[in-house]
C-alpha cells in the first residue's frame, strides 16, 4: 500500500486574495482519506475592517466581499442601514433590487454549469456556459453604469437611474434564456452520461443537512423546503408567487437539476417585476447621505437573505455613531466549506473530487468575511 | 469514389476558416465606453464633503479647485454626499449613441 499526501489547489491567485484554498488528503486504493480543507489566504485590501470607517465609506468595500454574491452583500448591508436610520426607500427601487438579485442568481447558475461541465470534461456546455456568463455580465454591467463590481444596491435605494431601454434589453434576454434552457436540457440535463456520472455520487443525507444547518439549493435538493424568500420575505417577495419543487435525496444530479428548475423561478419573478414595476422618477432617497443625517440609531440588526448558494446573514450593531460598532457577515460557505466538505470528501473516489467540489458551488473567499 | 462537389466545398470551408482565423488575430481590443466623474464648476462651492468621503483619496482641493486623481474607482460616493449636486458620472460612447448594445 502506497500513501501519498497530495495537495489540491482550488482557486488561482486573484487581485483581492493572497494565496489559495487547498485540500490536503491521503489516498488509499484510489479513495480519499482524512481530507483537510485549508483556507490559508488573507485579504490584501483591508476590506473586512468595517468598524474603522463610517457606513458611507463602507459601501464600495461591501460589493467587493464576494465576486459571486456581491449584490446579495449589498442588499444585506443596505437593508440593515435603512433599518437603523429608520428611512423608507422608493417603491421602484424595491423592484429593481429584486431584479438585480435574480439576474445575479442566473449568472451564478451559469457559473455553476461551467464548473460542473469542466469537472465532467463536457466541452460544449462549458463553452456555452462561458458565453452565457459573458452575456449576462454585460447586461448587468450595462444596467450598472458599465461597471460590474461598482455598488448598485446602496442604502436609500438604487445608485443608477433605470431607463426603458434596460427593460427591453432584459425582456429580450429572458426570451433568449427560455429557448437556451431547452438547449441545455438536451445537451446536459437529459444526457445519459451526465446522469450515470452524477447519480448517487456525493450524497448528503437529510439528517446531515439538519445537523450542520445547510441552506440553499443543497438543502432544497434534499427535500428540506427552506427558502428565505418564502419564509421571511423581504423587499417585494411577499407579493410574488413562484413554484417550489420536491426532490428525494441530495446527490450531485439532484443538486444540478434543482438549480436548473430554480432558473424558471427567476424567470417567473422577473416577468412579474416587468409587468408590475411602478413609474417613479427617483430611485434613491439621497437625504440620508447629508452629513447631519448620517448618524445611525442605537441597536442591533440581524438580516437574512436567500443568496445564490444559501442563506446570507448580517449582524450589525451601532451606538449612536456614523461608524458601526460591529459588522459580521455569515455566508453559506461557512457551513459548506468547513465540516460538511470534510465529511463529504471522506472515502470519496479521487475521480469525483473536483465534481463534488463543483457541485457544492464553493466560493472560498466567502469562507471568513 | 471522391465526390468533387464535397471536396470543393470542404476546401472552400477551409479557406473560409483560415481567413476568419487571420482576421481574428488582427482584431485589437477596443474601448467602446469610458465612464468618468464630472464636476460642475458653477455649482461647486468647495465645501470638501467629497474629499472627506473619498475612499481612495483621489479627490483633493488644491488652489481653490477640485482635482480628481487617476486612482478613482468610480464608486460614486462623492456624487451621493455632494450637497449641491455638482458632481455627476458621465459616459462617452464611441459611436455617440447611448442606447447601443455591445452584446
Amino acid at each position: 500500500m502506497i500513501k501519498r499526501y497530495p495537495r489540491f489547489i482550488y482557486i488561482p491567485n486573484r487581485n483581492i486574495v493572497n494565496g489559495n484554498m487547498t485540500i490536503e488528503y491521503e489516498i488509499e486504493n484510489g479513495r480519499i482519506l482524512s481530507p483537510l480543507p485549508n483556507y490559508d489566504y488573507e485579504k490584501i485590501n483591508d476590506s473586512c475592517e468595517f468598524e474603522k470607517r463610517n457606513w458611507v465609506k463602507n459601501i464600495p468595500f461591501v460589493s467587493r466581499l464576494s465576486f459571486v454574491e456581491n449584490y446579495t452583500c449589498e442588499e444585506l448591508y443596505s437593508s440593515a442601514i435603512e433599518e437603523l436610520l429608520k428611512v423608507e426607500i422608493p417603491e421602484i427601487s424595491k423592484y429593481l433590487r429584486v431584479m438585480m438579485l435574480e439576474l445575479s442568481r442566473i449568472r451564478g447558475f451559469f457559473l455553476y454549469i461551467f464548473n460542473i461541465s469542466s469537472a465532467l470534461e463536457f466541452e460544449m456546455p462549458r463553452e456555452w456556459a462561458l458565453s452565457d456568463i459573458n452575456r449576462i455580465s454585460k447586461i448587468i454591467s450595462e444596467i450598472n453604469n458599465n461597471e460590474y463590481f461598482s455598488p448598485y444596491i446602496i442604502p436609500g435605494g438604487i445608485k443608477t437611474q433605470f431607463s426603458s431601454t434596460n427593460i427591453s434589453v432584459i425582456t429580450e434576454y429572458l426570451e433568449y434564456l427560455k429557448k437556451r434552457m431547452k438547449d441545455y436540457d438536451k445537451i446536459i440535463f437529459q444526457n445519459e452520461i451526465f446522469r450515470l456520472r452524477t447519480q448517487n455520487v456525493g450524497v448528503i443525507p437529510r439528517q446531515m443537512i439538519e445537523e450542520y444547518g445547510v441552506t440553499g439549493f443543497i438543502a432544497r435538493s434534499a427535500n428540506v423546503t427552506f427558502d428565505i424568500r418564502k419564509r421571511i420575505p423581504y423587499e417585494i417577495y411577499k407579493s410574488i408567487h413562484f413554484d417550489s419543487f420536491r426532490y428525494e435525496h441530495s446527490d450531485i444530479y439532484t443538486r444540478v437539476i434543482c438549480r436548473r428548475n430554480e432558473i424558471s423561478n427567476s424567470i417567473q419573478i422577473l416577468d412579474y417585476i416587468f409587468s408590475n414595476i411602478p413609474v417613479e422618477s427617483s430611485t434613491l432617497n439621497k437625504d440620508i447621505y447629508q452629513s447631519k443625517a448620517r448618524v445611525l440609531g442605537e441597536g442591533t440588526v440581524i438580516k437574512r437573505i436567500e443568496g445564490i448558494n444559501g442563506e446570507f446573514i448580517l449582524f450589525l450593531e451601532s451606538v449612536n455613531d456614523e461608524v458601526p460598532k460591529t459588522i459580521k457577515f455569515r455566508s453559506p460557505m461557512f457551513v459548506i466549506g468547513g465540516e460538511l466538505l470534510k465529511k463529504l470528501l471522506e472515502n470519496t473516489s479521487l475521480d469525483d473530487l473536483d465534481l463534488v467540489l463543483a457541485s457544492l458551488s464553493l466560493v472560498p473567499m466567502e469562507m471568513d468575511i | 469514389m471522391i465526390k468533387i462537389g464535397g471536396l470543393l466545398e470542404s476546401l472552400l470551408q477551409l479557406k473560409y476558416i483560415s481567413r476568419n482565423y487571420d482576421s481574428a488575430n488582427k482584431t485589437e481590443f477596443e474601448i467602446k465606453c469610458i465612464t468618468f466623474i464630472e464636476v460642475d464648476v458653477t455649482k461647486c462651492n468647495l465645501c470638501g464633503e467629497c474629499e472627506k468621503i473619498c475612499v481612495t483619496n483621489s479627490m483633493k482641493i488644491n488652489n481653490e479647485a477640485l482635482e480628481i486623481d487617476k486612482s478613482c474607482i468610480l464608486c460614486g460616493l462623492c456624487i451621493l454626499v455632494c450637497p449641491r449636486n455638482a458632481i455627476a458620472m458621465k459616459e462617452i460612447h464611441k459611436q455617440g449613441r447611448k442606447d447601443e448594445r455591445f452584446v
